[in-house]
């Protein structure tokens, strides 16, 4: 009876995941190469899997193999998985101490992780241990499988429909073994419908196949054989052989019953050349008795006897296995015992202990409250200092980036590149809608030689759409290869003494006219703050002038923007400072206009970066701005800035 | 097949429905544009399952298409859609840094339609 439970379970185990699994090979060719462990634990537990029904040593070896990489990791999730496949390793092997000591650490685990889908994994390998002793807590997991199903997480899974034809089957297989018929079938029949509802069809190869071993048991053959015939496609296609051959041995049972021994003799011999490659013998020993019983019937006595050897052979070996599998399920009901019996001591302990704990709690508490009040007053100064040291925190930060930055603007070759890059796109669009107008001009002809001059018309307003596309795009490139050789001429230019405020003035308003040409409705507010006392400073007028110009622009460009938005009372404003502090000479640019948002901060300076629509800007102005400060005058550009209300550049130079 | 195309260059909309206006005059293909990593996902997690096929741009300001690739391969699992990088930036640590997040095919720009045609073709 226990055999027949044991190969029952065995039968109806599902694997963990529904996705589609890659071969042996595959897996083993994709993990010569992976680097990253995450992937690494996942394919070596994907690869135990592949090897747990047909050489199980190797997964195993696995197994634990991810379990070392995924603990040396600390990912817990990982881990859970790997130790829910080492126990049920365990458990296939007749080794339940372990597999009960392993599952009851996966479900803490799982409750701490406060995954359910894998604490459902582990209560039920702790259902099949019970059902397997055929003990009586096999309902309360069941039970306890059904709740899990109820629960937010299974509910909303893609697999849903999967975990409730499990929990239902298993409910129904245990009471199939207490032969409560009626209760049996009633849950055979929703797990039916589970497995019906779910996209994986193995679910419905397992609901077959139990329902199809319910119904040879009450001797209802046709209704067994046309569940067993459900199951064995389904089987083939999940690769999972022990259920194919259980399947095709039991209807090999139902053609023997029958009497139909051509038919019986063809499913028992299928099965019997495939046994040899399942780990478990009792197959092949059910399939050569049953042939043996075939070739007597038949009067071919001499392959009977044959065969009837084998039978006893394997028999014979079953036997010994079980008999050691016995004296392990005593021993482990007796550590059960003993264990329950612990644990009722240690509850009373711990009681008595509890009310301790509360007393000396309460002593505690007030004396904490005293505590609490003086360190308040320490804290209030502490947090003074605080605040200092973020500040300084923060500059450092600040200094870095920009470090980062002028560290990566290094050399030309690296701009190169990136022209090239930054060329491709406006090239791609060239290059596609020229061939598709040359394809458009063959439509054109084709329809014109129709007559359909309203069709020809279409296509001719595509094609020059096309073709102001390609004029667009390639001026495109043409001001990126500009503004790039702008930037290879800056390192290049001569320092002379010059005048910062009429340079300032002088640019501000160039720009402000330049700006007024190219829209009629612009307009903002000037304000400039100079300092008098500023004696002439050496620099390159050319190129300070560029970065001024360039600051001036974008202060105009963001104020412009907002006020198309906002309209109303909204001033735009652009304000312009000079002041001498601390031996340096500092320029000031703000503008009330929309900021600049903290997500791309620190990629203004990137060239090509920008936040104008395609062909408004190149991205390049305030990457060479920052270039001419910082590398051709030995300068500083910071920005301050807060999204929504205003932008502020402070170029530093030495005097 | 659905088709969502994220590129932060507008014109990458016109250049596909011209591209492919046979085969979606035909019904055998329908495109879905974002111009921006932000706005494709907002456009997956409202309408799951109906692409099945992202191709993506790289250097996008905001969420770059390699984030996006990540946010992807991560959230959309079953079945996960076919993410294919479409870029300027052809060079090695790009393609490395997509292949290791997951990217199914990888091509640079200017976009060969020809060659894109074949490999959607196999994407069935």
């Amino acid at each position: 009876m226990k055999k027949n439970l044991l190969i029952l379970i065995l039968t109806t185990t599902a694997v963990y995941s529904f996705a589609q699994k890659d071969s042996i090979e595959t897996l083993k060719h994709k993990l010569s190469s992976v680097s990253i462990d995450s992937l690494k634990i996942k394919w070596t537990v994907d690869l135990g899997e592949q090897y747990e029904f047909i050489k199980p040593d190797s997964a195993i070896h696995y197994f634990r193999l991810a379990l070392i990489i995924a603990n040396r990791n600390n990912f817990k999730r990982q881990a859970l998985i790997c130790n829910q496949q080492i126990a049920r390793f365990m458990w296939d092997n007749g080794n339940y101490m372990e597999a009960l000591r392993l599952s009851n650490q996966t479900i803490e685990q799982a409750k701490e992780l406060k995954d359910t889908i894998r604490m459902f994994y582990s209560v039920r390998l702790v259902l099949w241990l019970y059902m397997d002793l055929g003990s009586d807590h096999s309902m309360e997991y069941a039970d306890r499988l059904l709740l899990l199903t109820n629960s937010g997480a299974i509910n909303k899974s893609p697999n849903a429909a999967g975990f409730n034809e499990m929990a239902n089957r298993y409910k129904a297989d245990i009471f199939k073994s207490t032969h409560q018929d009626d209760s049996a079938f009633f849950y055979y029949s929703r797990a039916l419908n589970y497995a019906k509802k779910s996209a994986d069809p193995l679910y419905l190869g397992l609901s077959s196949e139990a329902i199809g071993k319910f119904y040879f048991e009450q001797e209802n053959y046709d209704s067994a054989f046309y569940y067993y015939r459900l199951t064995v496609p389904i089987a083939i296609q999940n690769l999972r052989t022990d259920i194919k051959m259980h399947t095709q041995l039991g209807m090999a049972n139902i053609f023997l019953v029958k009497k139909q021994l051509d038919s019986a003799f063809l499913y028992a011999s299928t099965v019997f050349k495939d046994a040899g490659s399942l780990p478990d013998s009792s197959i092949m020993q059910e399939a050569s008795s049953m042939l043996s019983t075939i070739y007597k019937k038949q009067g071919n006595v001499d392959s009977a006897y044959k065969y009837l050897e084998y039978s006893v052979t394997l028999d014979n070996l079953l036997v010994d296995q079980e008999k050691q599998k016995n004296v392990r399920e005593v021993l482990f009901k007796q550590t059960l015992q003993q264990q329950q019996e612990e644990q009722q001591r240690k509850q009373a302990e711990q009681e008595f202990k509890n009310n301790i704990k509360i007393y000396t709690l309460t002593g505690g508490l007030a004396l904490l409250f005293l505590v609490a009040f003086l360190l308040y007053r320490n804290s209030r100064q502490k947090q003074k200092d605080a605040i200092k040291i973020q500040e300084a925190y923060n500059e450092l930060k600040a200094t870095q980036s920009q470090l980062i930055q002028s560290e990566k603007m290094a050399s030309l070759g690296e701009l190169t590149a990136g022209i090239a890059h930054e060329i491709q796109n406006p090239l791609n669009f060239v290059n596609n809608f020229a061939e598709i107008n040359t394809e458009l001009v063959d439509e054109l002809k084709e329809e014109l030689s129709k007559g359909k001059l309203d069709e020809a018309k279409l296509i001719s307003e595509d094609l020059k759409d096309n073709n102001q596309k390609i004029a667009f795009h390639g001026r495109r490139a043409d001001s990126i290869v500009k503004g790039m050789l702008q930037h290879s001429r800056t390192s290049t230019g001569k320092k002379e003494l010059a005048d910062i405020n009429a340079l300032a003035d002088e640019f501000l308003r160039l720009s402000y006219h330049g700006l007024r040409a190219k829209d009629k409705s612009f307009n903002a507010t000037m304000e400039t703050s100079f300092d008098y006392n500023i004696d002439k400073v050496e620099i390159i007028p050319q190129d300070l002038g560029r970065v001024l110009l360039n600051l001036f622009n974008n202060a105009f460009y963001s104020v412009n923007e907002k006020k198309k938005n906002l309209n109303g009372l909204y001033e735009p404003k652009v304000f312009v400072s000079t002041e001498k502090l601390h031996g340096k000479i500092e320029i000031t640019v703000k503008d009330n206009g929309n900021g600049i948002s903290q997500k791309i901060i620190d990629k203004i300076y990137h060239p090509f970066f920008t936040t104008k629509p395609t062909g408004d800007g190149t991205g390049l102005g305030l990457s060479l701005s920052y270039d001419i400060i910082t590398k051709g005058h030995n300068g500083e550009l910071k920005v301050e800035t807060k999204e929504g209300e205003f932008a502020s550049f402070k170029i530093i130079l030495p005097a | 097949m659905k088709v969502l195309v994220v590129d932060d260059e507008k014109d990458m909309k016109t250049l596909f429905e011209q591209r492919f206006r046979k085969e979606i005059r035909d019904g055998k293909v329908e495109f879905v544009f974002a111009i921006s990593g932000e706005e494709a996902l907002s456009y997956l997690h409202m309408h799951n399952h109906e692409a099945v096929l992202i191709l993506s741009d790289i250097n996008m300001p905001g969420m770059t298409g390699l984030q996006l690739l990540e946010k992807i391969k991560q959230e959309h699992k079953t079945p996960p859609p076919v993410v294919m990088m479409i870029t300027a930036y052809g060079d090695e640590e790009n393609y490395n840094r997509a292949m290791q997040l997951g990217a199914d095919d990888f091509l640079t720009k200017p976009l060969d339609f020809g060659l894109l045609k074949e490999k959607l073709k196999i994407q069935g």
